[in-house]
């Protein structure tokens, strides 16, 4: 009796022993991970968003901001009845019954998105309805009180706030800021509990940009082209507004628009800034670097005589004049007004690709500007000898603006740089970047790229310029008071291989000549009425634009030049 | 002869200082015996005293919890706030915007532009036609309705010849 006593003694003795040591274990060498766990299993750390910087106008006045909004989200597994569900909830979303029940039916397992951007009434009126397997939650959003202004040149955001396209791309890193961390005691339904340990790391907003974009001379800009693609039933119009002096870009419109608060209605088509990224055949607005690098090469002057047929054979190939006329003997000065095709064609072979291609990439075309927009192309122009059969009528046509291909913003950096007495700058879109208190972190001054041409010779370049407008193809972009100088271009528009009957009519030039505020350049692809110059066509348009934006930074208009 | 002094029982002993001088000065013995508390007392008075600690410890707990609810409250409230505020600045910046300026200045006030002409037509011959538009640039931007009928064609050119109820910009 006594011995099975002592056994069963042992026995218990032992077990405790064991017990006791495994606690020990647990306790003690196992304390820090199984701490960590409990650690982790009641505090749950959460990512706190940062406000996205805002995109301001050279004037400070909003153009995107971020705010948080409440969005619907639904999880079908506990939903009872779906179709009740969509039924109670359509009223208060701009969505049909149908559509959420849909919806709801789509996402068997997990989570699906119902509505982003509630309004505040709308958030509590489904807040107050209590819909099991329906919820709430608060996420920035990204909004764009203007609309469609300057759509083109904001871009978009994704569903995470992060920058997509456009400038909200190009400077995502300066917008998008430093997430924060929360990490609360929470109970097992992951409510927070109030007066339980937290720690705190808050986030760090994004920077706010400001642009060198006025959105008065933005709206100037995109309501003409509308109206000019409209009247016109043009595929596709842009404008381009550049302070000759700076390269601040004051007005990008593209024209079919979009509107960024509902991106995924339009194509990826329409929602390209083709104004960095296209490019394009010029056509006669080329004239303008190839009497440049004439003048700068004392190949021609003002007052040198030509003769000009309706065709010319140079090359063993024939090169036509846009009307078809013979103008007989003219100054390079008139060839200039009357855009003569002849005549540039044979300065440009006068002067020779070695001489004449160094200007034409000292103007910036065949190399990215470095302008701050995602995408930009090169633009597209043959270096000599690179062409080895043709090389000369190939340069020929290069005279007029035919066989070369550059960006609308790289065209209108050239036509600037006469404007600025034939130095380069570097197209901007952002000229700020500040913090969200407002203070400055980076300030972007004006950056020249290069000498185009002596500033003697942009004068020259400059009083020939105005002389289109007030004798030549140009007269209808005349402004009373503000002399402007431009040029007209009408392109042909090369479809498979050969020049089709579409045109592309166009419009460069700045204002006023002696002393330039604006520059500014139109565009119309393919427009359908009878008479697609672009004298006829874009002038009329860069003369609006160009008059009202004028008026409005407050040039005054004058007597005589 | 020495008065015989009584010699103390032990538990009457009275412990004197030696270096305190004797007589006049020693301090008269109280005849009063401090009264002692009985331990029941004070054990009650301790658990008194603790249950009172206790009770004002958890009372400050759920003081705090009820504070720290409210708190979570308010800050709901005040994300609300903020979140209807931000929603009512990007309305504030939506009725600044241009286009809404425009906007209004065309449909509550009547504006044009410089050179779009506004043209009312005279509703008194509502069957020959009715409508309104703008014209710009000589286009016209929008064409009255039931054109198809031959007498509107000839109300509308009458009209072209002799405009009546036409108004240029600035006179709306």
């Amino acid at each position: 009796m006594r011995r099975r006593t002592a056994v069963i003694f042992v026995l218990l003795v032992l077990c405790s022993l064991g017990l006791v040591g495994r606690l020990a274990y647990l306790q003690i060498i196992r304390h820090g991970h199984y701490s960590e766990l409990a650690v982790a299993q009641r505090m749950r750390p959460r990512v706190v968003d940062p406000q996205r910087g805002s995109i301001l106008d050279r004037n400070y006045k909003t153009l995107a901001i971020s705010i948080g909004a409440d969005a619907v989200y639904a999880i079908p597994a506990r939903i009872g009845d779906l179709k009740q569900t969509a039924q109670l909830l359509a009223p208060y979303l701009s969505l049909t019954a149908a559509e959420i029940e849909e919806r709801l039916r789509s996402q068997t397992s997990g989570s699906v998105w119902l509505a982003r951007k509630l309004t505040p009434e709308q958030a509590e009126t489904i807040r107050d309805l209590k819909l099991p397997g329906i919820y709430l939650v608060e996420r920035p959003q990204r909004y764009y009180p203007n609309g469609t202004l300057a759509a083109h040149v904001l871009g978009i955001t994704g569903i995470d706030n992060q920058g997509l396209e456009g400038l909200e791309y190009y400077y995502d890193e300066y917008l998008r800021g430093t997430p924060g961390r929360l990490a609360a005691e929470a109970d097992a339904a992951a409510r927070l509990i109030p007066g339980g340990d937290a720690a705190y790391q808050p986030p760090i907003d994004g920077y706010d940009l400001v642009l060198a974009l006025d959105s008065v001379i933005q709206h100037i800009a995109e309501s003409e082209i509308r109206r000019a693609v409209e009247d016109t039933g043009s595929e596709r119009g842009i404008v381009l507004v550049m302070n000759p002096r700076t390269g601040e870009i004051l007005a990008s419109a593209v024209y079919p628009c979009f509107d960024p608060n509902n991106y995924s209605a339009y194509s990826l088509e329409t929602r390209r800034n083709v104004v960095v990224t296209d490019q394009f055949e010029p056509g006669s607005t080329f004239k303008v670097i190839t009497a440049g690098a004439a003048l700068e090469l004392g190949v021609v002057a003002e007052e040198s005589r030509f003769l000009s047929g309706p065709s010319l054979q140079i090359g063993g190939g024939t090169i036509r004049n846009w009307d078809g006329r013979a103008r007989g003997d003219v100054t390079f000065q008139q060839a200039l007004e009357t855009s003569d095709n002849i005549v540039f064609a044979q300065v440009a072979v006068e002067m020779g690709p070695e001489r004449f291609y160094p200007i034409i990439r000292a103007f910036g075309i065949g190399s990215r500007l470095g302008v701050d927009f995602p995408g930009e192309a090169r633009g597209s122009v043959v270096a000599p000898g690179e062409v080895k059969f043709g090389e000369e009528i190939r340069w020929a046509n290069i005279g007029f603006g035919q066989g070369i291909a550059l960006t609308p913003l790289q065209l209108i950096t050239a036509v600037s740089a006469v404007a600025n007495g034939g130095v380069v700058m570097r197209p901007r879109f952002v000229t700020e970047i500040r913090d969200s208190q407002g203070r400055l972190v980076e300030r972007f001054e004006p950056e020249p790229l290069g000498r185009a041409l002596s500033a003697a010779t942009a004068q020259r370049l400059s009083a020939l310029l105005r002389s289109v407008v007030v004798n030549g193809g140009g007269r209808q972009a005349e402004i009373p008071g503000y002399f402007p100088a431009g040029k007209t271009g009408t392109a042909e528009v090369p479809e498979r291989g050969r020049y089709g009957d579409e045109r592309i009519s166009s419009f460069v030039g700045y204002a006023p000549v002696d002393d330039p505020a604006l520059a500014a350049l139109v565009i119309l692809y393919k427009p359908q009425t009878e008479v697609r110059y672009g004298s006829v066509l874009a002038a009329p348009v860069f003369r609006e634009v160009m008059e009202q934006s004028l008026n409005h930074l407050g040039v005054e208009r004058r007597r005589s030049k | 002869m020495v008065p015989a002094r009584r010699i103390p029982n032990s538990y009457e002993w009275e412990w004197t200082n030696p270096d305190q001088p004797q007589g006049k000065n020693r301090r008269p013995q109280s005849k009063r015996r401090r009264r002692r508390l009985p331990a029941t007392v004070k054990l009650c008075l301790i658990a008194v005293l603790l249950v009172s600690l206790g009770v004002l410890y958890i009372s400050q707990q759920i003081n705090t919890m009820y504070l720290s609810l409210q708190l979570a409250e308010l800050q709901e409230e005040v994300n609300l706030a903020k979140q209807r505020n931000g929603y009512l600045r990007v309305q504030l910046e939506q009725a600044r915007s241009i286009q809404a300026i425009e906007e209004l200045a065309r449909t509550r006030l009547g504006m044009v532009d410089p050179e779009e002409t506004a043209v009312l037509v005279a509703a008194n011959h509502e069957s020959a036609y009715s409508g309104s538009g703008t014209r710009r640039g000589g286009q016209a931007t929008a064409a009255p309705s039931n054109a198809d009928n031959a007498w509107t064609m000839v109300a509308n050119w009458l009209n072209k010849l002799f405009p009546v109820g036409g108004v240029e910009a600035g006179e709306l």
